[in-house]
Order: C-alpha cells, then sequence, then structure tokens
C-alpha cells in the first residue's frame, strides 16, 4: 500500500477538549488499522476559516475522508465502531 | 407625549413596507429576533429582504443558509425584481452557504466555533452589522442533544450579542413536542418572536404576520396580512391606520344639481358615500353622473370595479347619457377592474393602493362592497373595504361605494360588511311597485355634518340620466 492511501483531513477549533480528543482517537485509530498507510492533514479553524467555509464544515471537530472515497464524519470519534463502519474498516479482532 | 421622554430601545429598520410599523421602528438593535413559521411561510425572505434593503443603502449584511443554496436565492429573489448580483459583488452581501452534508455520521461531541470562525471572520471584514440566519433549526437537529443545544445556543447568543449585531433567525414551526424543545428555548432567547403563517381562507391562501414577543419595547399586536410581490414583503397594518384622517373638507357636486340641494350643497371632500339599492335601482348611473362632473371640473377619478369588464361597463353608461371615453382618453379617468375571486384581499388592496398611489385621484369610486365578500372570506372584504376608506380619508379623497342588497326596501343592508361607522354619508335607491309600475326614489339616509332632506324623492333615468323629479305638493 502507498504511504498516504487514506487520507484525512481534521477540523479541529483550537485547544478545545473534543478537538483535541478528536486528534487523539484519529492517530490511534490510524496506528491500530492504517500503519504507514495513511496521511492526516490538520487545519485549526481558528487560524484558516477559509479552509472550513470551502469545505462547508461548520462545526468542529470533523474529520473529511479524503481518499480512498468522500466520507464526513462530525465529532470526537468517541465511538470506535461507528466510526470504523463509517470508514468502511473493519474492526479488529481481539482473539487474532 | 411622555411616552417620548422615556429611553427608547435603539431599533434597526427592516425597510419591509409596513412591518416597521408595527415593530414601532424596526428590530431591536443588537439583539436577536425569531422568525418561526411554517414551510413556504416566507421566513427565508423576511432574512433576506432585512439584508437587502439595508444592502442597497450601503449596508453591509450577511445571509446564513442551512437550507437553501446561494444560487437558489439568487433565482428565488429576481422574481421579486431583485438583483443581490452586484450586491455580492461589492462586498454589502454575502450569501453563506452552510449546507450540511446529510450523509456525515456523527460520533462524539462537537460544537459550532467553526461556523463562528468564519462568520467571525466575514463580519470583521465586511463590517457587518446585521445577520440573518436561516432554518437554525438544521443546526440543532444534528446536535440532537438537548442540553447541548441549549449550550451552543447560549454561546451562538452570546457571541452574537458581544459582536453588536442585529439578527434575525428563522427556525420551522415546531412538528411534535420532540422539536418543540428548540422553539422553547430559542423562544426564551430572542427578544423580540414574529410568528408567520400561510394558511386557506375561503379557498385562498393568506398569509399572516404577528408578533408576540418583543422585549422593552409596545408592539402592534394583532395578526397582519401580508402579500409576497415585487418589490417584496407587503405588509397591511390595518389597525394602526385611520388616526390621521383630514376634516371633511369643501363641497362638490355630486353629478346631479338636485341631489346636490337635498344633501346641504353636495358631497364633501374627504368623506365616504354609500350608495345602496337592489339590482337595477341606478346605482351604477348616480356614480357615473358623479364621475363625469367630477372629470368634467378637471379632476381625476379613480373607478374600481368588482362587477364589470372596463369595456362593459364604458358601453353601459353610454345608454344613460354619460360618456366616459373623454375621461378616459385625457387620463381623467381610471377604471381599475377585476374579478373579486382572482386574488386575496390582501392582493387587491396592494394593487389598488398602487394605483391610488400612481393616480393620486381627487375621488374614488367602488363598485361593490358586495362583490368584495367574494375576495374570500367577509373578514376579508371588510379589511379591505375598511383599508380602502381609510386610505381616502387620509389622503383627503371622497369615495363612493355602492352596495347591493337583496331586497326592494331593506334598511338593514344598508350598512355593507360592517363599514357604516366609517361612513359619512348614504344614499338609498330603490325600486318600488307603485299603480302598476315600477317607481323609482331615492332617500338621504344620512349625511354627516349636512343638513339634509329626510324625504323620498322620485326619479327617472333617461337617456339623459338620472333627472329628480319635482315633488308633488
Amino acid at each position: 500500500m502507498s504511504a498516504d492511501e487514506y487520507r484525512f483531513r481534521l477540523f479541529i477549533a483550537g485547544n478545545e477538549p473534543n478537538s483535541l480528543l478528536a486528534e487523539q482517537n484519529l492517530r490511534a485509530l490510524c496506528l491500530t488499522y492504517l500503519p504507514g498507510c495513511h496521511h492526516i492533514e490538520i487545519i485549526d479553524v481558528l487560524q484558516d476559516f477559509e479552509a472550513a467555509l470551502q469545505a462547508m464544515i461548520m462545526v468542529a471537530p470533523a474529520v473529511m475522508m479524503l481518499a480512498p472515497r468522500a466520507v464526513t464524519l462530525f465529532g470526537a470519534l468517541n465511538d470506535t465502531a461507528k466510526t470504523l463502519a463509517a470508514l468502511g474498516l473493519k474492526q479488529a479482532n481481539p482473539h487474532d | 407625549m411622555t411616552e417620548n421622554l422615556l429611553p427608547t430601545l435603539p431599533k434597526c429598520p427592516t425597510q419591509i413596507e409596513g412591518l416597521d410599523v408595527i415593530l414601532k421602528g424596526g428590530l431591536p438593535s443588537g439583539r436577536t429576533t425569531l422568525i418561526i413559521g411554517g414551510p413556504g411561510s416566507g421566513k427565508s425572505l423576511f432574512g433576506l429582504e432585512f439584508l437587502y434593503r439595508a444592502a442597497l443603502d450601503g449596508e453591509p449584511g450577511i445571509f446564513i443558509s442551512f437550507e437553501e443554496r446561494a444560487a437558489d436565492l439568487r433565482t428565488n429573489t429576481s422574481t421579486l425584481g431583485w438583483d443581490l448580483v452586484p450586491l455580492e459583488q461589492n462586498g454589502k452581501l454575502f450569501l453563506f452557504e452552510a449546507r450540511i452534508d446529510p450523509k456525515a455520521i456523527v460520533t462524539g461531541e462537537f460544537g459550532i466555533q467553526s461556523f463562528l470562525a468564519i462568520l467571525n471572520h466575514k463580519i470583521k471584514s465586511m463590517g457587518a452589522k446585521r445577520v440573518a440566519i436561516d432554518a437554525i433549526d438544521v443546526l440543532m437537529r444534528l446536535i440532537n442533544d438537548e442540553r447541548r443545544e441549549q449550550n451552543e445556543l447560549l454561546a451562538l447568543h452570546q457571541w452574537l450579542s458581544e459582536h453588536d449585531v442585529t439578527t434575525l433567525l428563522t427556525v420551522k414551526t415546531p412538528r411534535d413536542t420532540d422539536h418543540a424543545r428548540h422553539y422553547e428555548f430559542l423562544d426564551y432567547m430572542a427578544d423580540c418572536v414574529i410568528h408567520l403563517d400561510n394558511r386557506m381562507l375561503g379557498q385562498l391562501s393568506t398569509r399572516r404576520l404577528r408578533v408576540v414577543k418583543y422585549r422593552g419595547s409596545g408592539f402592534g399586536s394583532n395578526e397582519y396580512p401580508f402579500v409576497i410581490e415585487p418589490p417584496g414583503i407587503i405588509l397591511l397594518p390595518i389597525s394602526d391606520i385611520g388616526l390621521s384622517h383630514q376634516a371633511l373638507g369643501e363641497r362638490i357636486s355630486t353629478g346631479l344639481v338636485e341631489l346636490d340641494n337635498l344633501i346641504g350643497g353636495g358631497f364633501r371632500r374627504a368623506s365616504s358615500v354609500l350608495i345602496t339599492g337592489s339590482t337595477g335601482s341606478g346605482k351604477t348611473t348616480l356614480c357615473s353622473a358623479f364621475t363625469h362632473a367630477a372629470c368634467a371640473r378637471g379632476e381625476k377619478v379613480l373607478c374600481l370595479n368588482f362587477e364589470e369588464s372596463e369595456a362593459a361597463l364604458v358601453s353601459a353608461m353610454l345608454s344613460s347619457g354619460t360618456d366616459l371615453h373623454p375621461a378616459i382618453a385625457k387620463g381623467k379617468l381610471r377604471l381599475l377592474t377585476a374579478m373579486p375571486e382572482a386574488m386575496g384581499a390582501e392582493q387587491h388592496l396592494v394593487r389598488t393602493l398602487n394605483a391610488i398611489q400612481q393616480m393620486q385621484p381627487s375621488c374614488v369610486v367602488l363598485e361593490s362592497a358586495s362583490a368584495c365578500k367574494r375576495m374570500g372570506t367577509e373578514q376579508a372584504a371588510f379589511e379591505y373595504m375598511m383599508r380602502m376608506i381609510n386610505t381616502c380619508k387620509e389622503m383627503g379623497i371622497i369615495i363612493l361605494i355602492t352596495n347591493q342588497t337583496n331586497g326592494l326596501n331593506n334598511l338593514d343592508e344598508i350598512s355593507g360588511i360592517g363599514i357604516s361607522s366609517l361612513i359619512d354619508s348614504v344614499i338609498q335607491m330603490q325600486l318600488v311597485a307603485d299603480a302598476g309600475a315600477m317607481q323609482r326614489r331615492l332617500l338621504v339616509v344620512k349625511s354627516r355634518g349636512s343638513v339634509h332632506s329626510h324625504r323620498y324623492h322620485n326619479f327617472q333615468i333617461s337617456d339623459q340620466g338620472i333627472t329628480i323629479l319635482k315633488e308633488d305638493v
């Protein structure tokens, strides 16, 4: 797999708790499920409102998966099962 | 007045026709106003017109649309004759498409900081003082948690207050108790709350507006009908008129010298005259004599007719000796005809008031009060008549209204549709059977401010028009 087969754009709002949590959750998920084949771009909407306006992202945190297909998620990604399902990834089986 | 000595709440005029009268100046400046209404009730348009009118005067505004596309807003408003594009190009209007991806998946908590960051930058870069947020319920549904919704709304409200922007927030009428909770909190949060609705009355669609709350200010508390047609939203604040009637003016001829003599010299300017009678009793002929005489004096007359077409009316008058063609050709007479059922009473009213404004007539003839009932409901017809009479009285115009009664001798029907208190003079025309022939007669029932005859007077209608017969002594 190429290094950036899974490309994510994470929109955060500064140091706000949910945004910090979302970044933490996304990085953990990528390390577990997409090692070596993901790229995460972080946009702070408080700094770069133009990017938020263009992507029509009104809430933060929000994750846009740009590749391999387009998916948008709102929230801190607390629900791992739901997040994986949305991204089309299989949950790791602890017995494997 | 003591009212003027009290500190007044700063207001932000909407410039929406008629609304500022109801709001006693406009929306609360630097605060939030909530507009609640069902689909198609005109909420978005209220928000957009609030910004559009100000933008035309050079005051910038931001419209945030959670539902509609900016392109659709431009197209929809072009039917009202608005061109938003130049205003957008020179930074006076920003259509902020904040549509939320319906396929987006929610997992965990989030806030509206991104939305506020965009809004913050736009407000600062444009110098905007007016913001309209359309369909905030879309954002609330996405959060879908009562406590967090309230927190976000409160944060938004505080943020807007701190930025000193006058905000118009629209929300759809709650369909069930689950949605009602959005509304309750918004209602509490807003300083001014306006309800809109679009309902059917007598098979005609009728729009209504009602202000239900206005912290720190008085407001017109009735339901006000409104229409949406070029140049925009037009409200008809009926109860806020009638305070500036002109005093009854000089006497002018009724068109019939004998009738002038019966009522002390003629009809008075700025008065309202009701001519009542059964079909064929000569009401229209009398109106035509009056019209003809007024035009001959060089005055302008506007005839509103809900019963006959222009051609039918003009030709009917020819047979009784009145040729209205020259007056029409000289622009002294304008006939405005329409079927009462063709549109709602509000639209009739807008059309009529526009005609009065354009023409500036000194006399108005309206035929007939009875036909106006077909505009929808009796209430609608009553409001139409009342507004017409009030407008004429304010402008010093004399208005003649005919009313068709059913009985041959029915005094009870004289008042028409509850407008009798606004009527200054009443002339009743009758057809009575007398010794095997129909006899025409008229009675001056009422003539405010005049000594008038109290007797029945016989008259004839010939190709010379109406002739009042000498009394047999």
